[in-house]
């Protein structure tokens, strides 16, 4: 699957691969309803393909546009390239980490929204993410409402 | 200096008896007198002392070694006394020296006088003290080693355990959610199970990352201002379902009006669902759980009380150590934790400020006790 990643498949096709395939519609309407206010465009990096596969399933479910990349120094690529909404960082990854990425792509663009999704609880983190310009911190796990609170609450990448 | 005018006339016997060696020499470094502690201790004869220069007594070697014929030529010169060195002897003997000139009426300085204490004792405890402190303090290290090797692991291992964790988790409340379908039969029933199970191990992970930080004082809480019964309130909801299982009847007593606390709400939730948990697991089935809110002088009383197996008073100090679960108790393994709850709850407990005790009788019952403060 992190092949296709790679090679820029992006899971919007997966999710309405899904939603054909499920019937989405019919069989969550609710949830559904309650965390999508507005469809966004998602990045997830994370150098474990299988958060990024459950969480792109997850997220695209609940109809959000969703691509992946797998370290830092890609993220800032396909950030450029895609022009996400929000982007989920992940901290501990090769070539370049979640801390650096995050300081770089608001180097770059000091409107990113950019929610750190890590495994790492190391003490003062949270606070060297925000510094670095995140807009929010979540641990791994988490429930998903809590993320789709978070993504709907910081609202769409208005750029100018 | 008008007290030794009394005695004296006995300053011969106060020399002699004196436990420490007493040596007067002139100038050329002759002994014109040594005392009988002198003696005692050297095992010479008077006769092959006293009129013989100092080198021709003491040890070639030890002269050779301390310089004591230099320090006494010195405070000769100088009219300074020599304060003090150590001097070792052959066989393990230690003493203390002094050299102190004898000043005469024309305040020169015709004889000094040689003080020596013997040590050999105070050298050996004071050895061996500083062998203890050293073992100690490489047990220290040693120890500290380990610590931090324990800490590396466990921070390692609950980092590990979360992402796949994340990954179990995403699907399973994709399932719960009904996004991968509608599910038949007992799939809904065995799904429960998954999410017991993997609520546990999140729970398991979380308080393994909780203790490393009580350990190393890197706890946080944020205080505000509560109400201490909402909180109680919702900790008894949570685990309204567990107790069900079990046939049990929590009940929830507040003791009139309370004033509101000062605290963490997530972590005071912690401390009421750590006890709940513990008094549900230990309680047989149709058991009694009872909590109580108490407004105390200087602070709030909480107290949780079930008619359980009880813990042994033994144990009882014990619980609160880490990884300790009380005994004489076959678990099943689904109830089964790690013994860390408790440590977690005195911890947060003690973050605020509080206490956290036990009372309890084998097969009768326990009744946990924790304080908290008002917000002023």
């Amino acid at each position: 699957m992190i092949g296709q990643y790679k090679n820029g498949f992006n899971f919007q096709i997966l999710s309405q691969n899904l939603f054909r395939k499920l019937k989405l519609n019919k069989v969550y309407p609710k949830q559904y309803q309650t965390y999508s206010v507005d469809i966004m465009k998602l990045l997830i990096v994370d150098d474990a393909s299988s958060v990024l596969k459950a969480l792109s399933d997850s997220l695209c479910a609940h109809g959000h546009e969703v691509y992946g990349a797998v370290n830092g120094e890609e993220a800032l690529k396909k950030y450029t390239e895609l022009n996400p909404d929000i982007v989920l960082m992940d901290v501990l990854m090769p070539k370049l980490d979640g801390v650096r990425a995050t300081r770089s792509l608001i180097e770059r663009d000091p409107e990113a929204k950019i929610i750190i999704v890590t495994a790492l609880g190391k003490r003062g983190l949270e606070n060297e993410c925000i510094a670095a310009g995140a807009s929010g911190f979540i641990m791994k796990p988490f429930k998903i409402k809590d993320l789709l609170h978070m993504i709907n609450s910081l609202g769409k990448h208005e750029r100018n | 200096m008008k007290g030794i005018e009394s005695v004296r006339e006995y300053q011969e016997d106060i020399i002699e008896s004196i436990p420490s060696t007493i040596i007067v020499l002139d100038r050329s470094l002759k002994i014109l007198y040594a005392n009988r502690n002198y003696y005692a201790k050297s095992g010479k004869k008077e006769r092959d002392v006293v009129g013989e220069r100092l080198e021709r007594v003491f040890l070639p070697m030890l002269i050779e070694k301390t310089h004591i014929d230099e320090k006494i030529r010195q405070v000769f010169e100088t009219g300074i006394p020599f304060n003090g060195d150590q001097l070792r002897y052959p066989g393990g003997l230690f003493f203390f020296y002094k050299i102190h000139p004898l000043k005469e009426v024309n305040m020169s300085i015709r004889k000094v006088v040689l003080l020596m204490e013997d040590i050999t004792e105070l050298t050996r405890l004071e050895e061996e003290l500083r062998d203890s402190y050293v073992t100690l303090e490489n047990a220290y290290a040693e120890l500290k080693e380990e610590d931090e090797a324990k800490s590396d692991f466990i921070s390692t291992a609950s980092h590990e355990l979360r992402t796949p964790l994340t990954v179990i988790n995403s699907y399973l409340e994709m399932f719960e959610e009904g996004m991968l379908g509608e599910l038949g039969g007992n799939q809904n029933e065995k799904l429960a199970i998954i999410r017991t199970q993997t609520d546990h191990m999140i729970k398991l992970v979380e308080d393994m990352l909780d203790t490393l930080r009580l350990e190393s004082r890197k706890f946080k809480i944020q205080k505000f201002s509560l109400k201490l019964e909402d909180v109680a309130k919702s900790a008894v909801d949570e685990v309204s379902r567990l107790a069900d299982l079990k046939e049990q009847t929590v009940s929830l007593n507040i003791n009139g009006e309370l004033p509101k606390l000062r605290g963490d709400r997530q972590r005071i939730k912690q401390v009421f669902g750590n006890l709940l948990t513990n008094a549900i697991k230990y309680t047989p089935e149709a058991g009694k759980i009872n909590v109580e809110l108490t407004n105390e002088n200087g602070h709030l009383l909480v107290s949780i009380s079930d008619n359980g197996i009880g813990i042994k008073e033994e144990e009882q100090e014990k619980i609160f150590e880490k990884f300790y679960t009380v005994s004489g108790k076959t678990l099943t393994r689904e109830s089964e934790r790690m013994g860390l709850g408790l440590t977690i709850a005195k911890g947060i407990v003690e973050a605020h400020g509080g206490r956290i005790w036990v009372k309890s009788t084998l097969n009768r019952g326990s009744k946990f006790y924790f304080t908290l403060p008002k917000d002023d």
